[in-house]
């Protein structure tokens, strides 16, 4: 096959074995790659209701297609495993050297089930299967752990995915870091990993994929090059200088950004705290150089180098838009030392900026709101915007000292734990919501409750960029279920075939397509391109399905899409008919409204769903 | 317009928030005639900063109205404030 190695591993930790499988030509067309074929192995090899730190539970690395084959922006792979957060399927994906270095290292993905006895790391050395001893390395964090292996093998190329003492300590934000600075960050990956004592996955070889069309793919890249060049210039310019952080004070300034835990809005910060922590002028104080995924032209990353003040650095990845925000404007904060410290804390401990800079907020909140006081918070005066109070409360989660033994495990169950701040929680189904607003673009409520991995804004449908529309247009609630299905549709496939998010800025949709063609051969009608997009996701939902979740399952917090709206801002008085949006997709997805269960019929017209069909309508 | 020929005009306080479209398009006072749209003060705004914006590269714009979302023919009716922002967003 084109594209593919065409082979996937299992490996079983437990016993120290493992078993290789073709990848077959239909499930190959079918589910393409990353997420969807990973929920595809995930649904298919796990069995229903595995508890998630169980043996049986599994976690899967999956390649994208385009991975190594030559599209521009075709790099990332994505973690596949039960989410201990939601209970419910999870992805998260990463961008770097990491997915084209697993397919040279002869697979197009690698599952893990069983738990290993004594912490192990697996080498994949062109092929061959490696287990090594990894006590020596359990407590090391990310950066320290990449360097230590780099130098156990003599090797300073191979590529590395690993956790840090987040994931040993099975924290519900643990992330699986790769490139030093690159995360699949979000849902507990990384946990999944720590239960299994699995330190690192270790790749490389020499294996190369082949494109189907080598010139088609070469043509497509140039076109996406003129694209870039032409008609998007401006965004990808800001991409390319100054990252994703580039666009952090206008994102405030519209009402995008949570400033104030969702409460607040850009009235509530100063003109500083909004200019400070754009990369644009962090880029001034700390970047050094900049940093490229594999293949991409765009080149969306930096190194900073923090040489003064409170927190100075070595080296570090400059944070991206949502570690901005979740550590800027979420806090009440425009120290940007305390930004990039909390930043290089969570990369180099393995968490989730996103769900940690949400916890600290949520505590800030309730301690401002009297809901805990400064000695059940081990001391720290986490008074809005005290960048010191920030930093040391991130500091405590990394490190699971004192109350951040009890954060790590997020918010929510924080909240749980000590039965209080309830009202101060704004996550979707258990995990924390990020820097975008679904008062601003209402699409964003749909996306976060139902998305089958919820709480994620990098999901399609009406999308972020639905913000930009007219009120009248937005804010009209009545027919949103075609664009919202067309928008997934068009992400499912772009993820599956390891595109980053960004690769679809302003471009025509049909691109990605015309890619995933050139490179494995696989014509699809438009009609199949739809398929495939409602298939990737169907077959998440039907993870979730299978562990018993249904519609009234998925919640999200009434803050969030404006219950009660805010009172002044952009977005004031909006209250989003989040239901209504809801009952428009699974309308046009032919799914029932109440339970959210598709029905046969549905999955009959999308095809491939064979094992989904027989789960749900066995005895029907 | 006044009786005399003169037309009445307005002075509005704008902010760029999206330098990669605007180049260095200046913050400050614009003025513009009454009854104006957005679109007429970004006229103004090319001119007298003598920064000419193509087409295609509109619709990265988007505009507050004192504080309020606002479009390309929205009539600046008793607005002190303009923000012009990127309809950019972060990852
Ligand atoms: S735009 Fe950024 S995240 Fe995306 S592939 Fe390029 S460097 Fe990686």
């Amino acid at each position: 096959m084109f594209g593919y190695v065409g082979k996937l591993l299992f490996v079983d930790l437990t016993n120290r074995t493992f078993e290789v499988r073709d990848l077959d030509e239909k499930t190959a067309k079918d589910y393409v790659g990353g997420l969807s074929l990973g929920a595809k192995i995930l649904y298919d090899e796990m069995p229903a209701k595995t508890p998630v730190f169980a043996p049986e539970s599994m976690i899967g690395f999956v390649t994208g297609v385009a991975n190594g084959a030559g599209p521009f922006m075709g790099g990332r792979y994505t973690v596949v495993s039960k989410s201990p957060v939601t209970g419910g399927f999870n992805d998260a994906s990463s961008g770097g050297t990491f997915g084209p270095l697993m397919k040279r290292a002869g697979y197009d993905a690698v599952f893990f089930k069983g738990i290993s006895e004594k912490p192990v790391y697996v080498f994949i050395d062109d092929g061959k299967v490696e287990f090594r001893e990894a006590t020596h390395l359990w407590g090391k964090t990310t950066i320290e752990l990449e360097k230590a292996i780099k130098e156990e093998l003599g090797d300073p190329k191979v590529g590395i995915a690993s956790i840090g003492p987040g994931g040993e300590n099975l924290s519900n934000m643990a992330a699986i870091m790769n490139d030093e600075h690159r995360a699949a960050g979000r849902g507990g990956s990384g946990a999944v990993m720590g239960s299994k004592k699995l330190k690192a996955l270790v790749v490389r070889g020499n294996h190369r994929v082949q494109a189907h069309d080598k010139d088609a793919v070469v043509a497509l890249n140039k076109e996406v090059a003129e694209w870039h060049k032409g008609p998007v210039a401006p965004v990808y310019e800001m991409f390319t200088n100054h990252g994703t952080g580039g666009a952090y004070d206008s994102s405030i300034i519209n009402g995008d950004t949570s400033v104030k835990n969702w409460l607040g809005t850009a009235n509530d910060l100063t003109e500083e705290q909004i200019k400070k922590p754009t990369s644009q002028e962090q880029d001034k104080l700390f970047k050094i150089k900049k940093y490229s995924c594999h293949a991409c032209p765009v080149g969306c990353g930096a190194i900073y180098s923090v040489k003064d003040g409170k927190w100075p650095i070595e080296e570090t990845g400059r944070p991206e838009y949502e570690t901005d925000a979740m550590f800027g404007s979420m806090v009440l904060n425009g120290d940007v030392y305390a930004i990039n410290q909390c930043n290089f804390l969570c990369n180099e401990y393995g968490l989730d900026t996103i769900s940690v800079g949400a916890t600290v907020a949520w505590l800030m909140e309730c301690y401002n709101n009297g809901i805990f006081t400064k000695e059940e918070i081990d001391g720290v005066d986490l008074t809005w915007g005290n960048a010191d109070a920030i930093v040391a409360m991130t500091e405590k989660i990394c490190k699971g000292e004192g109350i951040g033994k009890i954060l790590q495990a997020g918010s929510v169950a924080a909240a749980k734990h000590f039965n209080k701040g309830f009202e101060a929680l704004v996550h979707a189904s258990g995990i924390e919501i990020p820097q975008h607003d679904p008062r601003w673009s209402p699409g964003l409520a749909r996306t976060y409750q139902y998305d089958p991995t919820p709480g994620r804004h990098v999901k399609g449908g009406l999308s972020i960029h639905y913000g930009h529309q007219p009120p009248e247009v937005r804010y009209d609630y009545t027919n949103t279920g075609e664009r919202d299905v067309n928008g997934v549709v068009y992400t499912e496939a772009l993820y599956a075939a390891g595109f980053c998010t960004m690769s679809d800025f302003g471009l025509p949709p049909e691109i990605h397509i015309k890619f995933l063609t050139a490179v494995t051969g696989f014509e699809y009608t438009p009609e199949e391109a739809r398929n495939l997009g409602i298939r990737s996701y169907t077959i998440r939902h039907a993870f979730n399905l299978r562990e018993g979740l249904r519609r009234k399952d998925f919640t999200i917090s009434d803050r969030i899409i404006g219950v009660p709206p805010l009172k002044e801002g952009p977005t004031a008085g909006v209250t989003v008919d989040a239901k209504m949006i809801a009952d428009n997709f699974f309308k046009e997805l032919g799914w029932n409204l109440e339970d959210a269960v598709p029905t046969k019929e549905s999955l009959e017209r999308v095809g491939g769903l064979e094992n989904v069909i027989k789960d749900l309508y066995a005895n029907a | 317009m006044l009786k005399n020929g003169k037309v009445n005009t307005v002075k509005i306080q704008v902010y760029f928030v999206c330098q990669e479209v605007v180049g260095d398009m200046k913050d400050g006072i614009y003025e513009v005639a009454e009854g104006s749209t957005i679109r007429d003060l970004f006229s103004v705004c090319e001119k007298e900063n003598n920064i000419f914006i193509k087409d295609e590269y509109r619709r990265w714009l988007v505009f507050l109205a004192d504080g309020k979302q606002a479009q390309w023919d929205t009539v600046l009716h008793k607005v002190n404030t303009v923000h012009i922002i990127r309809a950019a967003v972060g990852g």
